[in-house]
């Protein structure tokens, strides 16, 4: 009974986080900001708001945790970049200009390690983030190109659907946490 | 009349501003969801799932107003001529570019830099679009200079029709000017923004003045509609309109001639235009304009103008004449035909009048734009991945994606895409029907993982708006409960879930598709032994000993199932049956570890026919690694290689499509069964059970065979020695123990080297010549050994003393040696206090001896042990000799090593024994120049205290 019970919950509700008995290991938690910027100084700050204006940018911050005593392989994040909204234009654009050798990393681009072995590393080279334009069924590394017709094109911002993490090892009790911009249209 | 059609009008003008395509950025109210998920490996190295709470953000309101035409105080958008004492009417658009709905106020202004001032003014709502002011249609404003009431509600992107009225003063002259500006401000927002560039100018004239309204009816339509334009005006002006040239099949005419555009997504109806006064007529182009002719074309369609053609009284030349006196009027009506694959939005079209003043000086006025909403009309379709519109046996809403065979205790994953075959956008909300009682279902967003949320606040999971005519794939996932029952019927009994898809622009629209799993592999396992044998296996074993069955577990439910092993039957009392993992099948336990369960064993379907390969397609790869043995069918095989991404397996072998519809590891354990050592010979069978976790009703046993041999066996021990003199006897206690798996009963016998006489007796003292002793079990017995009253002093005999089965013949000796000694040393050992006593009582032990002999002896030593619970008391050690002294010596480890001997009474802790040596010369050693005399007795003596 409890069962169908939960069978009609998740028909209703359209949400899913179980998976079947066992407790989640690594506890994984999203925030948002508004991107606010100064225009006199260009100084951001970051705004914890529930509204958004059209043309805001949204900054989302995921944080995983370890709750288990060993260490976790093969952490996959994934931000969605939920509809109707579009990836930030310029928050791509400074991972291309890196990878053409215009710019330093980007400084958004890192992961933010903390407990025992707290650390903010820098994500360069393979640690740099996937983009997916099909629904998060495939991911490229920047920058991301498609074929049409024979034709390869390179994706634009606004085509991501999803943007994802691999993080090799999340040792125990360990948080780490990641960010992307996304703009209101 | 006329009062009740424009109610009518502006009940269904809310209709008109709510058919939008979303241009003016996010509508406010928007959810923005949003969810993270993450995978990883666990300590199991099972890959998990997890998803992050919902950030939600709400889009706020911006507001935003056009007015079109724009024109500025130097540049007036809109021209008009008039006549002194004629009211003049612009009309103008204005539409909400701001997210939200919204509300307008607004106002007039007249230039103070021109020709004279309009004597009133207002600005009215033009309900129906038909450039008039209508009766029942609001004014929002009077007058210039202050903004008016607000108008109706206008919703995102939606817009309004307004018309600026005001009156010409009939005091004004020819050629004289006056501007107005419209300008409008938003309501909503606090910022109130305005759109205040639309100027619009009038001329006064005292010629001729054709105006030119439009309307449409209906203002909204569904595709397929009709829509009826109607064109009319008048010659507001003192003199009559003249005629223009035209050229229609190929010649020149003069006459009024009224054009319009056959708007896009609309076609002329047949017969449909009509016109006065009665002498005009219609013409047709089919070239945009460029050309007329007077005959409508065959087919309609390729007309993409229509005018309707006035003549002067001589047409057929070229002479510009009157032709419309001055107070006439005229109309032009004709109808559209909405296209079945209209999109949703406006249709907007504009005629044109084209005359010539007094002068003859070509004029054109154009009409107000007549706006026409086609409606959204919603139509949505749900089916099998890529295939949205199938078709089932039946209709649109039983097509099926089937998965084929799949197994109890899986997760199924179906990709179904919806369409949007509406004109118009629409959010597609997705619900289950129905699906199989205790089954469980979740709906996924087309990655597979990230769960299908509601984005349109309707509490309903949805996959998003789609544009018109788009499609969208998203995941269904039913998990097939553990203990489903197995169907192997084919398309007899199927596990329908059905997904319906709904429009949420119009819930009456909806459409179906079936997931569908056709058969079930129900949870299963086959225990057999290894090397794969259903029969009973025989193992043969000693009692006492232990034997292995090594087992195969193989999964056949079609899922990762792990199992418990257990005895199910025939385990005998005092047996024990301990399993082991042999992960490797050689039949050899992988360690001394006991399991009570093996698994998880990987089990998969096959999800594809095998057509005579080694690589299948599999419903899952978890716990089947390279190496694994697995079972197909009936035959063992080797997996050479695992695509967890592909989800296919790779094998030693090819096979083909008979070969099975399941995949399932072989898992390897060994049974190892021991036998107690007093198990009598003969068969035991014991059946082992091998239970499905996933489904504890699912179980598989084997029944293999002990055979217990019989062993016959005896032990007799220990060897002992002794001394005795002449004429005395000498008693030596044996243990006779039957080690074989049958009762005996065994002879006793002896053998002497010098033929003593040897008697066996029981604990009892009965003299016995056979002990019955049961399988496993002991008996004590004496032996006493007679010498002979004339044996000689140091002779030594040996007896060998020999016990043999009866019935089984098991035999064991044990040797009897006894020295014959010249003396004999008689010690008697008594205690004070005796009977019971407290702890913490002093006991003293004393032993008196006495030199029975007829003969002096000598090393003489006594030996004695501090009893059990009780302490040494320290120097208590004492005594007597005839001669010489005493010397002492003890142990604290049971006698095993001794202190050197010494004159003093031990005083040390933890003594466990004590001797005491006859220093009979007083020499300080105990050798063989220390002689007790024949007769010569003494006592030794210690005190130990009971422990507390």
């Amino acid at each position: 009974m409890l069962k169908k019970w939960l069978g009609l919950f998740f028909i209703v509700f359209g949400v899913v986080a179980v998976s079947l008995g066992s407790y989640a290991q690594v506890k994984i938690h999203m925030s948002s900001y508004l991107v606010q910027v100064d225009k006199k100084t260009g100084k951001e700050t970051l705004v914890t708001s529930n509204t958004a204006y059209p043309g805001a940018v949204i900054q989302y911050v995921i944080d995983a945790t370890n709750t288990t005593d060993k260490a976790i392989q093969g952490l996959v994040l994934v931000g969605p970049i939920p509809a109707p909204t579009k990836l930030l234009p310029a928050w791509y654009q400074a991972i291309l200009n890196f990878l053409a050798g215009k710019a330093e990393a980007p400084a958004f681009c890192v992961l933010i390690k903390q407990g025992a072995a707290a650390q903010t590393v820098p994500m360069t080279g393979h640690k740099l983030p996937e983009f997916s334009i099909d629904g998060g069924k495939t991911y490229s590394r920047p920058p991301v190109s498609y074929v049409v017709n024979g034709k390869t094109k390179q994706a634009t911002p606004d085509m991501f659907t999803h943007i994802r993490w691999t993080i090799d090892t999340l040792g125990p009790g360990e948080k780490v946490e990641i960010s992307y911009r996304v703009v209101v249209p | 009349m006329r009062w009740g059609r424009g109610i009518l009008l502006i009940a269904s003008f809310m209709l008109l501003i709510g058919v939008t395509v979303l241009a003016a950025g996010t509508p406010a109210g928007t959810q923005i969801v949003n969810q993270a998920t993450a995978t990883y490996v666990d300590q199991n190295g099972v890959s998990q799932t997890t998803a992050s709470n919902e950030v939600i953000t709400e889009v706020s309101q911006v507001c935003g107003l056009t007015i079109v035409p724009n024109g500025t105080e130097t540049s007036p958008g809109q021209l008009q001529e008039a006549a002194p004492g004629s009211t003049v009417y612009f009309s103008y658009t204005l539409t909400n570019t701001g997210n939200g709905q919204d509300t307008y106020k607004l106002e007039l202004v007249n230039s103070s830099s021109d020709d004279f001032d309009p004597d009133s003014g207002a600005v009215y709502l033009d309900a129906n679009g038909n450039g008039l002011v209508d009766p029942g249609e609001p004014q929002l404003t009077t007058g210039f200079g202050a903004y008016g009431s607000a108008s109706p509600t206008v919703a995102a992107d939606g817009q309004i029709k307004l018309i600026v009225a005001y009156h010409i003063p009939a005091t004004v002259t020819d050629g004289q000017i006056t501007k107005v500006n419209l300008v409008g401000q938003s309501q909503a927002c606090t910022s109130h923004p305005v759109d205040d560039d639309n100027w619009n100018q009038t001329t006064v004239t005292e010629d001729a003045n054709v105006t030119a309204t439009k309307s449409a009816t209906p203002m909204s339509v569904s595709p397929g509609d009709t829509i009826t334009y109607t064109i009319s005006g008048s010659n507001t002006g003192n003199k009559a309109a003249k005629s223009v040239v035209v050229t229609y099949d190929g010649s020149s005419h003069t006459g009024i001639l009224i054009t319009d555009v056959i708007p896009a997504h609309t076609s002329l109806a047949a017969a449909s235009w009509s016109g006065a006064p009665a002498s005009g007529f219609a013409l047709f182009s089919t070239d945009n304009g460029s050309t007329w002719s007077a005959t409508a074309p065959g087919d309609l369609i390729t007309v993409t103008n229509i005018a309707w053609f006035i003549p002067d009284p001589h047409s057929g030349d070229t002479t510009k004449e009157d032709t419309l006196d001055p107070g006439q009027g005229y109309s032009f009506t004709f109808q559209v035909s909405v296209a079945t694959d209209a999109p949703a939005g406006i249709i907007p079209n504009t005629a044109t009048v084209n005359w010539a003043d007094s002068t003859g000086t070509d004029k054109t006025t154009d009409t107000n734009e007549a706006d026409v909403a086609v409606n959204g009309s919603y139509s949505v379709f749900v089916g099998p991945h890529g295939n949205p519109e199938a078709s089932g046996p039946t209709d649109q809403n039983d097509d099926y994606t089937d998965a084929g065979t799949q197994a109890a205790g899986s997760w199924v994953s179906f990709t179904n895409t919806v369409e949007n075959a509406g004109n118009v956008a629409d959010t597609l909300n997705i619900t289950m029907q129905s699906y199989p009682t205790d089954w469980q279902v979740l709906l996924y967003k087309s990655d597979g993982i990230t769960p299908l949320a509601d984005t349109n606040g309707d509490g309903i999971p949805d996959v998003g708006q789609l544009k018109s005519g788009t499609t969208a794939d998203f995941v269904v996932k039913v998990f097939i409960p553990y203990g489903t029952a197995a169907d192997s019927d084919g398309s007899t009994t199927v596990h329908d879930t059905v997904v319906r898809v709904t429009s949420a622009g119009n819930a009456t629209k909806y459409n179906e598709t079936i997931d569908r799993v056709t058969d079930i592999v129900a949870a299963g396992v086959d225990l057999s032994n290894n090397p794969y044998n259903e029969g009973t296996v025989t193992n043969t074993t000693d009692p006492g000993t232990c034997t292995n069955f090594p087992l195969l577990v193989i999964n056949t439910g079609g899922a990762p199932d792990t199992f418990a092993l257990a005895v199910s039957a025939g385990l005998p009392t005092n047996w024990t049956a301990t399993f082991y993992a042999d992960s490797n099948l050689d039949g050899a336990a992988d360690t001394a570890t006991p399991i009570t369960s093996i698994g998880p064993l990987g089990g998969a379907v096959l999800t594809s026919d095998v057509s005579s390969s080694a690589t299948l397609s599999v419903s899952n790869t978890n716990y089947l690694a390279v190496g694994d043995t697995v079972r197909i069918g009936s035959t063992n095989y080797t997996i050479t290689a695992v695509d967890t991404g592909a989800k296919t397996i790779t094998i030693n072998t090819t096979i083909t499509a008979s070969a099975g519809t399941v995949v399932g590891e072989v898992g390897g354990a060994i049974a190892e069964v021991c036998v107690p050592s007093n198990q009598g010979p003969g068969d035991t069978d014991i059946t082992f059970q091998a239970t499905s976790k996933n489904d504890p009703s699912k179980s598989d046993t084997i029944t293999d065979r002990v055979t217990v041999n019989a062993v016959a066996g005896v032990s007799l021990n220990p060897d002992r020695s002794g001394t005795g003199s002449p004429g005395g006897t000498v008693v030596y206690e044996h243990t006779l123990c039957n080690t074989g798996n049958q009762d005996d009963v065994f002879d006793l016998s002896y053998t002497s080297d010098w033929g003593w006489t040897y008697t066996f007796t029981d604990t009892s003292g009965n003299t016995i010549q056979t002990v019955s002793v049961a399988a496993g079990s002991c008996v004590e017995l004496n032996v006493t050994a007679f010498i002979p009253s004339d044996a000689a002093v140091d002779q030594l005999d040996v007896a060998t003393i020999t016990a043999t089965g009866e019935a089984h013949g098991a035999t064991d000796t044990a040797q009897d040696v006894t020295r014959v000694v010249q003396g004999l040393l008689k010690l008697e050992k008594s205690v004070s206090p005796t009977g019971d006593q407290a702890p913490g009582t002093v006991l003293t032990y004393t032993t008196s001896y006495k030199n029975l002999g007829n003969a002096a002896i000598t090393n003489v030593v006594i030996y004695d042990a501090v009893p059990a619970y009780t302490t040494y008391a320290s120097g208590s050690a004492g005594g007597t000799v005839p001669a010489g002294q005493l010397l002492y010596s003890y142990s604290t480890d049971g006698g095993i090593t001794w202190s050197a001997w010494s004159t003093s009474s031990p005083a040390a802790s933890g003594i466990t024994n004590l001797r005491w040596g006859l220093d009979l010369n007083s020499d300080g050693s105990i050798d063989g120049s220390d002689a007790l005399a024949s007769g010569a007795s003494g006592t030794v003596s210690f005190k130990v205290r009971i422990n507390n």
